[in-house]
This record gives structure tokens, C-alpha cells and sequence, in this order.
């Protein structure tokens, strides 16, 4: 039998967190909201059973109760089977956006993994690879930084120097590359100079091992990021990535230290300003049906929800569809909390009930505003067998990308 | 007999006193904060409103409204008939008795009798409605507790008729460690409690339930209030740290 870690379950979370643990009233509300849940049926994927079974470990590992009966044993396959539970989890946060008492668990999931990888049984299989692979190449998937912007168009100027950056993101720049493309391509058309970094200096904004629990690194690469963004004069840093976007405006503070020297925007907030102040302006018309899908660390993370959809409805001819749950209550695409690689059947599976839901509305293109979206899009149609009888063939596109079609 | 309501004061006592110890214990944990561990949380500023609407959120369970209406009927009138007879119990361990107290015996008690029949809605409505996919153990024990202690409370009320002189007297007794372990059990209350099972019961299951109160009670409102804080509409479109 191997030695347990002994010290406390309760370390890596704040008070507020633990506060949380607390208010669950195991009503099971969150259920009906879990995509994993949905398309696996397994309980122990559970918001209310995660709790439970994490506050049970707290309780055994409690001060109070090691200094009264000693110390309290965890089962190791309860231990394994909750790891399992707890990095199966898209990380979406629909669970919390549904909870009766507000418990934030795009937030606390992330700590809960923290803690089973600090106990040495997270994460699993690829996600452990995360971390050697951004030291080694500066982005989650191993691919050589040289190539990080083969993708920017030639005619597209970045500044050596400008107010604005732009941050493309590992997702986008490696398995989403329309998606970036898109974006500069909007942001030259605005016209406004922006800069960006060289390929070898963009590194990950550490998000795949924020959400991994895998923390050692996210320091050094925020900090990093942050004096080079400064060296170049940015002051207001924009980014298309969700994820990023949500790292950088919550949890960068933390690790530099100190306040930001710049503010961080979404690029759709921009492209909508820019829009709305008369600097952008759509010239071709689409006569198409579009169903926006809210990314969900966009919506619930970062509380845009209206900005993508502003920029859509510029479009002339385009009509805009709504999935039945959108904005902070959309529904995850199954690609988010670096499960979609680990658990692919679930994030395909998860997919596929946002393009069943796009092909019922007749929706010639479903619309994303996520790199983990995207890279998961293509392998989820090509499996899908019902999008023949449900009116034709769904096309994936990008908000930006689609916007660059139409310049 | 004597020994036996001795005994009984003695571990109402222990449960009073488990139960702050738990509390206690709960409310060191939240308010502890590893720093270095603990991520950013770009906490947008607070005005008055939020914590009006949050108030709004504990009081009414919108959270609740939102994603479940008619679950939300069941759990509103439980949570405010609880409250309710909670409230009129306090004239049992309190003495004097504050005037509010007096004031609200009559709606206290006609929520009493509201409460089992509101439990067994949300009962219904869990396990046929749901088909008790998002029922869990726990919170069918909490229910099946509460049903049994609110029925038998208002059996108490309509047909026992408990001697609540004793009642009181042996609650107060129960909450003076002096005087329990004195040895003086009072003689109203050996006279008083002669065949008083349901109250008994009723009495039993309220301290047993006390020892798992869920935690939710006291953490829930700061939750609620957390999440209004974070989930309100972006003001502006740039977030700086």
C-alpha cells in the first residue's frame, strides 16, 4: 500500500472556494447542464459528486481530525476515479452559470485539478506532456516556434512599435489558423497600426496549464510576455483566444505580480468599436443563415456575449440565428479544459449536439469565436451522419474570418 | 425517568455544542486564503445595487427561478416556512421572549403546517418529475428528516398538544451547563413530559438533523453574493488588471 499524501485537500483553494464547497446544496440543478454528463451519462462527471467527494477528502485530511482519530486514509480508487472525474471536465462553467447558489466553477475545477496534480494523480495521459512541450517550443503542442505565423498574410503590416498588440495564441496560430488569419486581416482593415511579437517571443499564455493544475511554469511565461508587450509600447493587448483573453484579464495580475502595464481587449470588442466610430465598414453582402456560438470561456468567462453578435448583424443579408441555450447559458463545444484531446469520443460527441441543433435550424454556417472550438469542428462533421437529411452541408466559419470574407 | 431526561438535556447540550464547534470550524476554513496559491479573480467593483440584487437572489431564490420553476414553488415556501417556524420556536429558548417573537406565532404556526405538505411537493417533483436523475442521497436524507420532524411538529400543534411549560423549561434547562450538571433536573418538566413520545421524536430528529445541518444555510448567501458580483454585464470593453 502506498504512502498517502497526508496534508490538508483544502491548500490550493482560497477561503472563498472552500466557501463554495460549502454552499453546494447537492440539488443537482447543474445536471441537466453538464455537457460530459450529457453525452457520457456517468455520475461521477458530476458537479454535485465532485463536491461531495472533495469535500469528503478535505474532511478526512482535516487539521482537527488528524490531531483527534489520527490520520484518515482516501480509497485510491476513489482518489483515481475523482481524477479522472475532475480532468474529464470541459472546464465550460454551464454547471456554475446554473447553480442556484452561484458557485464559480470555471474556477474551481481548475484548483481541484491543481490539487490531485500536487498529489502527484493529475493529469492524465497528454496533458502531462504540456508543460516539457511549452519550455521546449513555447506552445502546448510541440510544434517549432518558427512557424508560429506561417500563416499571417503577406500584405498584412504589424509595427515594429504601436499602442496596440496582438496576441494570436498557440490554438489559433498552430490548429486554427483561419481564425488568426481573420483577425489580422480586420485589424488592417481598421487600419489602426498594431504589434506583435516575434514568432520565438509569442510563447503560451499559460492557460493549458492553468487549466491542467500544471502551475510551475506560468510565472515565468506571464511575466515574460508581459515585459515584452511593454518593451513594444503596447497599451491595449488584443486577442481572439477566449481562454487567453480570460487568462490574461483574471489570472496574469497574479502571477506578474503587480497590475498590467495594458488593458486587454477581445478582438471582437475592438472590431465592434471600430465598426460603431465608422473606421470599418463591410462591403460584400451574405445571404446566408448564421448561428453564433458563444465560446464558453467568451460568455460565462468574460461576460461578452453581445460584441460578436454586433459585429455579425454589419454583415448585409446575413440573418442571425440563436441556439436555444446562448450566452452565458451556451451550451460547450466539448473542446474546452484540455479534455479534447484525452477524451476525444466526449468532445466529438459534445460537438456534434451543437451541429445537430445548427442543422435543425437550417443554419448554413455555424459561427465560432473559439480556436478550441475550431480545431475540434472538422473532425466532429466529418463523423456527423445526420447533417445530409437536416438541409445540406453545415460550413464552420470564424466571426473574423467570416468578416474578412466580406471586406 | 429523571436519569433519562438528565441524559437527554446533557446531549441536546453536546449536539448546541457540536454544532458551533462545526460552524466554527467552517468559518476558519473560509476565512483562510493561501495567497500563493490563490489566482486572480478580476473582481469588477461593487456598487449598492449588487448587493441589493443579490439580498434579492437569497430572499426570492432566483437563482433557483431560473432554472427551475416549478421546483423554485416548493423550495420558496419551504425556505420561508422554515424560517417562519424557526422563528417561532425561539420563544422556547429565550427568555423573556422578545415581542417579535410573540408577534409571529400565528403565521409561525400556520407555516408549520404549511411545511410538510411543501417538502412533500419538492419530494414529488425531485423523484417523479426528474425521475430522480438529479437526486442525491444526501439530499433525500435531508428532506425525509425534515418531512418527519415538520409533520410531527405539527401533529405536536393539532393533535399531542405538548405541556410546552415543560417544554421551555427543559430547553432552558438543556442550555444552562450550571444547572445540568447540577444534578437539579426541575420538577415541571419530569411532571410535564409523562407519554410525550411524538414530542420526543419530534425533539430527536431535530437534534440529529442539527448535527448534519447542510452547510449551504450559512455559505450559500456569500456564494449568491459572489456570483453577482462576477456574473454582471461588462462595464466597458477593456478589461485592465
Amino acid at each position: 500500500m502506498s504512502r498517502q499524501d497526508s496534508s490538508s485537500f483544502s491548500r490550493c483553494l482560497s477561503g472563498g472556494q472552500l466557501l463554495e464547497l460549502d454552499a453546494c446544496t447537492q440539488c443537482g440543478e447543474c445536471l441537466k447542464y453538464c455537457p460530459v454528463q450529457e453525452v457520457t451519462g456517468d455520475r461521477s462527471v458530476s458537479p454535485p459528486e465532485k463536491i461531495r467527494n472533495f469535500k469528503d477528502f478535505i474532511k478526512k485530511t482535516g487539521v482537527l481530525r488528524q490531531w483527534l482519530f489520527g490520520k484518515g486514509r482516501i480509497d485510491e480508487k476513489l482518489l483515481q476515479d475523482f481524477t479522472k472525474a475532475v480532468f474529464e471536465c470541459t472546464t465550460c462553467g454551464a454547471c456554475g452559470e446554473a447553480c442556484t447558489v452561484g458557485i464559480h466553477t470555471q474556477r474551481l475545477w481548475p484548483m481541484l485539478r491543481r490539487e490531485m496534480v500536487k498529489r502527484g494523480l493529475g493529469p492524465i495521459d497528454q496533458q502531462k506532456e504540456a508543460p516539457e512541450a511549452v519550455s521546449r517550443t513555447g506552445n502546448p503542442y510541440d510544434r517549432p516556434a518558427g512557424d508560429r505565423f506561417s500563416w499571417r498574410p503577406p500584405e498584412v503590416k504589424v509595427a515594429q512599435r504601436a499602442n496596440l498588440g496582438y496576441y494570436a495564441g498557440c490554438t489559433g496560430a498552430y490548429d486554427a489558423t483561419p481564425m488568426v488569419r481573420g483577425d489580422v486581416q480586420a485589424l488592417s482593415r481598421v487600419g489602426e497600426p498594431f504589434t506583435m511579437l516575434p514568432a520565438e517571443e509569442e510563447v503560451c499564455c499559460g492557460f493549458p496549464l492553468f487549466i491542467t493544475g500544471q502551475f510551475e511554469l506560468l510565472e515565468g511565461l506571464v511575466k515574460k510576455l508581459v515585459e515584452a508587450y511593454a518593451k513594444k509600447g503596447v497599451k491595449t493587448l488584443i486577442c481572439s483566444c477566449p481562454c487567453c483573453v480570460n487568462m490574461i484579464s483574471r489570472d496574469w495580475p497574479s502571477f506578474y505580480g503587480r497590475r498590467l502595464p495594458f488593458g486587454i481587449m477581445h478582438i471582437s470588442q475592438y472590431i465592434d468599436r471600430s465598426f460603431a466610430e465608422g473606421r470599418l465598414s463591410v462591403n460584400r453582402t451574405l445571404d446566408e443563415r448564421l448561428i453564433y456560438h458563444d465560446p464558453c470561456y467568451l460568455s460565462r468567462g468574460v461576460g461578452i456575449t453581445e460584441e460578436p453578435r454586433r459585429v455579425l448583424e454589419r454583415i448585409p443579408g446575413a440573418q442571425l440565428l440563436e441556439f436555444e441555450r446562448n450566452r452565458v447559458n451556451s451550451r460547450c463545444c466539448g473542446a474546452g479544459g484540455a479534455a479534447r484531446k484525452v477524451f476525444r469520443d466526449n468532445a466529438l460527441a459534445i460537438f456534434r449536439l451543437a451541429i445537430n441543433e445548427a442543422c435543425e435550424k437550417k443554419a448554413d454556417r455555424l459561427v465560432l469565436g473559439c480556436p478550441a472550438c475550431y480545431s475540434i469542428a472538422g473532425a466532429a462533421l466529418e463523423g456527423h451522419d445526420s447533417r445530409g437529411k437536416n438541409g445540406g452541408q453545415l460550413g464552420i466559419v470564424d466571426v473574423m474570418e467570416l468578416l474578412a470574407e466580406v471586406f | 425517568m429523571r436519569f433519562f431526561f438528565h441524559f437527554l438535556a446533557i446531549a441536546a447540550l453536546l449536539v448546541y455544542a457540536a454544532f458551533v464547534i462545526r460552524t466554527a470550524a467552517h468559518l476558519i476554513l473560509w476565512m483562510k486564503g493561501p495567497s500563493a496559491e490563490k489566482p486572480g479573480h478580476g473582481k469588477k467593483p461593487l456598487g449598492g445595487g449588487n448587493i441589493g440584487a443579490a439580498a434579492l437572489d437569497v430572499i426570492f431564490l432566483r437563482r433557483l427561478f431560473r432554472v427551475n420553476r416549478v421546483l423554485w414553488l416548493g423550495e420558496w415556501i419551504f425556505h420561508a416556512s422554515l424560517l417562519l417556524v424557526l422563528i417561532r420556536h425561539l420563544r422556547y429558548f429565550l427568555t423573556p421572549v422578545p415581542q417579535f417573537v410573540w408577534q409571529m406565532q400565528s403565521v409561525g404556526r400556520a407555516a408549520g403546517y404549511v411545511l410538510p405538505f411543501s417538502l412533500l411537493y419538492i419530494i414529488i417533483v425531485k423523484a417523479v418529475a426528474n425521475r430522480g436523475r438529479q437526486m442525491f442521497a444526501y439530499n433525500y436524507f435531508l428532506l425525509a428528516a425534515f418531512f418527519l420532524i415538520s409533520s410531527l411538529g405539527a401533529l405536536l400543534s393539532i393533535y399531542f398538544y405538548p405541556n410546552v411549560v415543560a417544554v421551555k423549561e427543559f430547553m432552558m434547562f438543556s442550555l444552562d451547563p450550571q444547572a445540568l450538571f447540577s444534578g437539579a433536573l426541575p420538577g415541571e418538566i419530569l411532571g410535564g413530559f409523562q407519554g410525550e413520545v411524538p414530542f420526543l421524536a419530534h425533539f430527536l430528529l431535530a437534534l440529529a438533523l442539527l448535527l448534519y445541518l447542510p452547510t449551504h444555510i450559512f455559505a450559500a448567501p456569500f456564494t449568491i453574493y459572489r456570483a453577482k458580483r462576477r456574473q454582471g454585464p461588462v462595464k466597458g470593453d477593456i478589461f485592465t488588471s
